[in-house]
């Protein structure tokens, strides 16, 4: 009979955890956003390439920059010194020669343009090192050269972008210029390098730091320089935020900067860019943008090089989704390094195909930065509409349920809210509404339940009272009379004496330490699950019953035999059978405290977590201070050979642990080798017949 | 110990055979066996080199072998290359030579590198060439200098010219292996200063106007039927559409052709350029892949750095011969409508008409693979979206709402699905109600006019089981190894390789595959069976003897003609399946917007209007554009949706996480939508579909009973031959008089 159920046992562990292999693809669309997990999920084409301009039939050529002003669109070529001039509907209105007193004059390689505020236009040539101020018609006004470099060698001016603030301010993003962007006032002069970086510290430069302490004045002039690395683009918008995107080398949290008039990021901590793209071989791959636009509602696009995509942001830093690709079809690019934002459209330029796509926002895409818009006004009820119509288009579009929890919460429906944060994965959102829900019910409810249990504790009082009268106490039997688990509790209360008596008398049993054990284990299975929303971080993927048996059960077993060994070395009586009785015994404070955890994290909100992580430290200590103790009874051990014994037993358990280790790593790497020798010969069976 | 030795010395034996047989020769070329074609009579000097039949006078130059096709009603002429002597101002390179070709060839080469070739260079200029009197027309034999003899024939046959590259007669030496030959690459010379288009079979079809002005693209080149899986292609970084006939067009100035492969199609790839891009010359063509060959890339071991490796498959393709057919349109100035009905008529053989009713389609999921978990114990469990009593109230909930007809797909429903073994077996799992409830859903749809067909397809499949193996039924790719495809990240586009791969089953077992899908199908009673990757997908096997592309296309006919006692509904099929189905599903309604083309037609609406029942994807998971619904109704394409009776949220974390709109939401708006088609539809029920105008924002479809329906794309109304369409509306005319007209809701 045992056999059978332990048969049936192992067969339901290893039925367990064994992944279906699944296929099929749905969905058709090449547009994604990433979920709470930073997984890829489809999301609908929120633009569609309406129209693609061609170079040819439009009239502009390998374009270097696109400004859309005044309703009009300036397009500045890099072949043919011309800026083409465009209507709203892409008709060519205008071209723009640039002459200096009469003259022509080219330009060397224009990067970009900027229309200033005075109509004025303004040219970043690398080429010339210059950045050039011309009349809406093309006169050449002023040459500015940026800063004076002449103390420092290796930095140039090389201007690759231009902008002007509200004020005619200038500021110039140049080529291996570390130190910032460089300001420059309306005249040209330079001002300051603004929005500098700082150098992300990691590992290794703060060891080279320290290491450059013990070097020479002259060995640290021939080292290589920490600097920070530079900007990528910019853009400003109408409240007079600079918009700044970096490429790869920066933190993930740089690669978008929202710079206010004192150069500080307003962005808090969100992370930009793709998640989890791997490598391929040898390469890996990391977003990198090059291009950046913002729009009139705020909402900022950039375009990320590695991939061709198209990345949207709301004015908050909030990823709304990823669109575009490499390709040759209308909506993928070969290259994308120039946006701009014209009303709620997006203009890209492709140097390669010299072509001009115009992405138009499509019913999902409008509801989308509808709902937004509404959202980041404060406008909560009036965005509950769009983000539904959306919830309809894409029912996986995680920030639509978080904005209509928001709107649910403001109008007092908290269950609803409740439920739609969870649906939305938001666990502050979810935990703050909570409060509020707990609240509520509290009030509902509390007069009716504590009148409720003051009657049962009345009652209760008196019928024990009853009870007592016509059954007078029976006086308790001695220690050793009494059953087993009664003397588990005693050893709980009583942790010197019940211990230092389990060498003699009968009553310790393997059987409830066992018991006891693998309790722990189902506990801490519960624990994973079972906690609530608000604290359990836990994927339901990510459970693997072997390792938690292993963390528990295994880890106990290893500790009894760790502890046992070393028994020797600190000359202890105890036998590994008491040991393990200890052990178990001692687990029972952190059992009870477990489970007070899962039905309490159900119950609390994230500011009353302090109860639960004390509550939970308590148990540890007394497990940890009734194993400790038990454990020095059995062997006798005196405290400070106590104390040794115990760090050994951790040793042991850790060497344990390598070897384990080791020879699991060689079994897998044996597997491996046999396994695909078996399949190479298999899939090559055929070869010869 | 002694069998220990045994075994040893058997196993090392073993090894070392494989080894021996792998690392053969990559060089050895093996040709077609066996000359199957009219010798005919070889011609010399002087020889008359002209063949009139059928209205059509075929003629050989015997000096530059230019081919040219004159239409004796109206005197028009269509010729294989310019007369020599033509100086292109866009050529450069071999595109200089490539213009006065009749083929251009790539090989691969000694070095094991792609080589390029034509005949014009390697053949004609040298005089290595001959040129045979056959009854139907002429052949040529190019010998080129390279060491390969490819002879082709002009033939006029049931009023069509042909042009065929016979393949078993294709001799090869010095180690040189052909990989492709492209067959006249300018037929119909169209220069710049001529006006017409170009018609492409990319997704529903698309037009490329003569001289557009892109000439900063690249040309367009696309395989027919889809890419091969089992030759990787190791990223791949944009979805598009596959071209699902091979089937292309040309209008030159007041003349029109059309161009179909009528043998070997499935090796066939679609080249298009216009003036400017290569040369000066539009053009389209059909390119053969003779030999399979790619670029693999492979990591060095011990180095770890990453390499390309050229490898070429042993055997060419066994089709025998590849052959265009081009038909050229009598009429003067013709439409576009007119040149596919050309095709239609004289290239690819009507189909029967059939049964011609809208009917709403319906996609229901049954269960998704989820992670369940049990007392704190987690196991992978499938969540059921929607089990067969819960599809009965959807379906009874659609039909209350107006739609009169269904067709139902049921799909994500069998055991097979979700252990990852070939769906060849249609038991359902049993969270959905069992045979019985199978039975009763069956019942159901019977008495409410529904038409049910479940899941089912033999084309991929990643584990073993029901007698097919992973190890020894799979295609193989060229280097002789298995052919397994990984899904790919949708951030990235490569390979996922936390989820397990799939293998393409070899096509020699497609029969057996059908055979068993038909008892399964016998034993449970089901009246329609849904075809999915089948349908379009082909992998050719390329290990030693194996199935490749072009056999496989005949043996995926068998196999599904196999099942035509039952009602078959194809998904997206290509070409080669359209005889076999009774409805098509999943009809795309868009090309891949090639930056070259300039506007898309329903190249394959025009052909099957009237034959075949179609219907396009399910709308609400395919929220790419805008227009779809109003592109539905200037297409004649059955509404299409899929549902389930769970909540969108369950489906988080699961592979239908990306079916974003799955869910029950847009019930009543099906609803709505198929009473509004239908009624529509009821006005072109069995018609074909005679044209197709575009102007701006407005198209026009033209039936062959006289009415057309104008569909407006705009957010304003307008006006076309007095007729107003409002802003995303429509109007159906019938003798010039608005009969219906109907608006997006």
């Amino acid at each position: 009979m045992k056999k059978r159920i332990l048969t049936l046992l192992v067969l339901l562990l290893l039925c367990i955890g064994f992944a279906l292999p699944i296929s099929a693809e749905e969905g058709t669309g090449k547009a994604y956003t990433y979920d709470h997990n930073n997984t890829a999920t489809a999301v609908p084409d929120p633009y569609t390439a309406q129209l693609v301009l061609h170079g040819n039939i439009t009239g502009f050529d390998t374009p270097s920059d696109i400004i859309y002003k005044n309703q009009k669109i300036y397009i500045l070529n890099s072949k043919g010194n011309a800026v083409t001039v465009l209507d709203k509907d892409y008709n060519r209105i205008d071209s723009i020669s640039l002459t200096k007193n009469g003259t022509e004059y080219r330009l060397s390689v224009p990067e970009s343009m900027w229309i200033d505020n005075d109509g004025t236009i303004l040219f970043a040539d690398s080429g010339k090192k210059l950045v050039v101020r011309t009349s809406a018609s093309g006169e050449v006004l002023a040459e500015y050269t940026g800063p004076d470099n002449s103390e420092e060698e290796g930095t140039e001016f090389l201007p690759y972008k231009v902008l002007t603030d509200y004020l005619g301010r200038i500021y110039v993003l140049s080529k291996g210029e570390y130190r910032g962007i460089v300001q420059l006032t309306e005249q040209g002069k330079f001002m300051s390098y603004f929005g500098s970086k700082s150098v992300e510290v990691t590992a290794g430069v703060v060891l080279d730091m320290a290491w450059r302490k013990l070097m020479s004045k002259e060995q640290i002039a021939n080292s290589a320089r920490y600097l920070p690395t530079e900007y990528s683009n910019m853009t400003i918008d109408q409240k007079g935020f600079l918009f700044v995107s970096s490429g790869s080398s920066s933190s993930k949290k740089e690669y978008i900067v929202k710079l206010n008039s004192n150069g500080n990021n307003v962005f808090e901590g969100t992370s930009f860019g793709d998640f989890n793209l791997g490598s391929y071989g040898t390469t890996g791959f990391s977003t990198s943008f090059n291009a950046i636009a913002v729009d009139e509602n705020g909402f900022v696009t950039v375009a990320d090089k590695t991939w061709n995509r198209l990345m949207q942001y709301s004015s908050e830093g909030e990823l709304l989704y990823i669109f575009g690709g490499q390709g040759n079809q209308a909506g993928t690019f070969q290259n994308s390094d120039r946006i701009a934002a014209v009303d709620d459209r997006l203009l890209v330029v492709d140097r390669v195909n010299n072509t001009i796509t115009v992405l138009t926002p499509t019913g999902f895409g409008k509801k989308v930065r509808e709902g937004y818009i509404l959202f980041e006004k404060g406008l909560f009820e009036e965005s509950i509409k769009p983000f539904e119509e959306v919830l309809s288009l894409a029912g996986n579009y995680e920030a639509a349920y978080i904005g209509i929890g928001k709107a649910l919460q403001l109008k007092g429906d908290y269950k609803g809210a409740m439920e739609y944060f969870k649906k939305g994965y938001s666990r502050e959102d979810y935990s703050a509404v909570y409060t509020r829900y707990r609240s509520a019910l509290m009030r509902q409810y509390f007069p009716a339940v504590m009148t409720a249990l003051i009657i049962l504790a009345v009652l209760t009082v008196v019928c024990f009272k009853i009870y007592r009268k016509k059954h007078p106490k029976i006086k308790k039997p001695p220690l050793d009379k009494r059953g087993k688990i009664s003397y588990l509790f005693y050893c709980m209360i009583h942790p010197v004496d019940g211990y230092s008596e389990m060498r003699y008398n009968q009553k310790q049993s393997t059987l409830i330490s066992t018991v006891l054990i693998f309790l722990w284990f189902m506990v801490e299975a519960v624990k994973f699950n079972c906690r609530g929303f608000i604290f359990n971080k836990n994927e339901p993927q990510d459970f693997s019953i072997f390792t938690l048996l292993a963390t528990t059960v295994g880890l106990s077993a290893m500790f009894c035999l760790s502890n046992w060994l070393f028994a020797t070395f600190f000359e202890g009586k105890g036998g590994l059978k008491n040991i393990w009785v200890n052990f178990g015994y001692g687990l029972v404070p952190m059992l009870v405290t477990s489970v007070i955890d899962v039905i309490l994290s159900n119950a609390l909100t994230l500011d009353e977590s302090f109860f639960i992580n004390y509550i939970n430290i308590f148990g540890m200590a007394y497990t940890v201070f009734l194993i400790f103790i038990g454990l020095g009874e059995l062997h006798q051990y005196s405290f400070k050979r106590n104390i040794f014994s115990m760090l050994a037993t951790v040793a042991g358990v850790l060497i344990m642990v390598f070897i384990i280790f080791l020879l699991f790593n060689l079994y897998i790497q044996l597997e491996g080798f046999i396994v695909s020798v078996l399949e190479e010969l298999f899939y090559r069976i055929n070869v010869g017949f | 110990m002694k069998n220990f030795k045994i075994l040893i010395s058997l196993i090392s034996a073993l090894v070392l055979l494989l080894t021996a047989t792998a690392c053969s020769d990559k060089h050895t070329v093996k040709s077609q066996q066996g000359v199957d074609y009219e010798q005919g009579s070889k011609l010399s000097a002087g020889d008359n080199l002209s063949f009139t039949k059928d209205g059509l006078t075929l003629s050989v130059d015997a000096d530059t072998c230019n081919v040219t096709v004159t239409e004796n009603e109206s005197g028009r002429k269509w010729c294989s290359n310019p007369e020599h002597g033509y100086a292109d101002e866009y050529a450069a390179g071999i595109s200089k030579t490539n213009i006065f070709s009749q083929l251009t060839v790539s090989f691969v080469g000694k070095a094991n590198t792609v080589e390029k070739t034509n005949s014009y260079v390697s053949s004609v200029k040298r005089k290595n060439y001959s040129i045979f009197k056959t009854e139907n027309g002429f052949r040529v034999e190019y010998s080129f200098k390279e060491g390969f003899m490819i002879p082709v024939e002009y033939a006029v046959i049931n009023g069509a010219f042909e042009a065929t590259v016979l393949y078993t007669g294709i001799t090869e030496e010095d180690g040189n292996a052909i990989s492709t030959v492209n067959l006249l690459p300018y037929f119909g010379t169209a220069t710049t200063s001529d006006s017409g288009f170009l018609l492409v079979p990319d997704g529903l079809g698309a037009v490329i106007n003569f001289n557009n002005g892109k000439n900063d693209c690249s040309a367009y080149e696309k395989k027919v039927y889809g890419t091969d899986e089992s030759l990787p292609n190791d990223i791949v970084t944009s979805r598009s559409e596959q071209i699902y006939i091979p089937l292309i067009g040309m209008k030159r100035n007041d003349g029109a052709y059309m161009a179909f492969v009528s043998r070997g199609a499935a090796d066939a790839t679609v080249k298009a350029a216009t003036a400017g891009i290569e040369t000066g010359f539009n053009s389209i063509s059909f390119s053969a892949a003779y030999r399979a060959a790619e670029n693999l890339s492979v990591i060095n071991g011990a180095l770890g750095t990453a390499g390309l490796v050229m490898y070429s498959a042993e055997e060419p393709t066994d089709a025998k011969r590849f052959t265009v057919r081009y038909a050229f349109s009598k009429e003067n100035n013709p439409t576009l409508g007119s040149m596919v009905m050309l095709a239609k008529e004289k290239l690819l053989g009507d189909n029967a008409t059939a049964k011609d009713e809208a009917t709403l389609y319906v996609d229901l999921y049954g269960g998704v693979a989820k992670q369940k978990s049990f007392l704190g114990i987690q196991y992978t469990g499938i969540d059921t979206l929607t089990t067969f009593e819960q599809a009965q109230e959807l379906l009874k909930s659609l039909r209350e709402d107006g739609a009169q007809a269904l067709t139902v797909g049921y799909k994500s429903f069998s055991q097979n699905r979700f252990s990852g073994k070939l769906m060849t077996d249609l038991t359902p799992i049993s969270e959905l109600g069992g045979k019985k409830g199978l039975r009763e859903l069956a019942d159901f749809a019977e008495e409410n006019n529904a038409d049910l067909y479940l899941e089912a397809d033999f084309y991929s499949f990643t584990s073993s089981g029901d007698g097919f193996s992973k190890y020894f039924d799979i295609t193989k790719r060229l280097d002789l190894g298995a052919a397994q495809v990984y899904h790919k990240k949708i951030n990235t586009n490569l390979a996922d390789k936390t989820r397990a791969p799939y293998y393409m089953l070899k096509p020699a077992l497609f029969i057996e595959a059908a055979q068993k899908l038909l008892k399964s199908a016998q034993r449970l009673d089901v009246s329609g069976i849904y075809l999915q990757d089948i349908s379009n997908s082909l992998a050719g096997d390329y290990g030693l003897g194996g199935v490749k592309r072009s056999g496989a296309t005949e043996k995926a006919d068998e196999a599904v003609s196999l099942l035509k006692d039952k009602s078959i509904m194809l998904s997206a099929p290509n070409y080669y399946l359209w005889g076999t189905a009774e409805k098509i599903t999943n009809l795309p309604v868009s090309s891949s917007k090639h930056l070259l083309f300039d506007y898309d037609v329903p190249m394959l609406q025009l052909l099957l209007k009237g034959s075949l029942p179609y219907a396009g994807y399910p709308l609400n998971l395919s929220n790419t554009s805008d227009n779809t619904y109003l592109l539905h109704i200037a297409y004649a394409q059955n509404i299409h949706y899929a549902f389930m009776a769970d909540d969108a949220a369950d489906l988080q974390g699961t592979e239908l996480a990306g079916a974003y709109g799955l869910s029950r939401s847009r019930l009543g708006q099906a609803a709505e939508r198929a009473e509004e088609f239908s009624r529509y539809y009821s006005i072109i029920n069995g018609c074909s579909m005679t044209d197709y105008i575009l102007f701006g924002d407005i198209s026009k479809t033209v039936y062959s009973n006289g009415c057309y329906v104008l569909v407006n794309y705009s957010e304003q109304d307008n006006t076309v031959d007095s007729i107003t369409v409002s802003a995303r509306g429509w109007t159906v005319v019938k003798d010039g008089m608005p009969i219906f007209t109907g608006g997006e809701q």
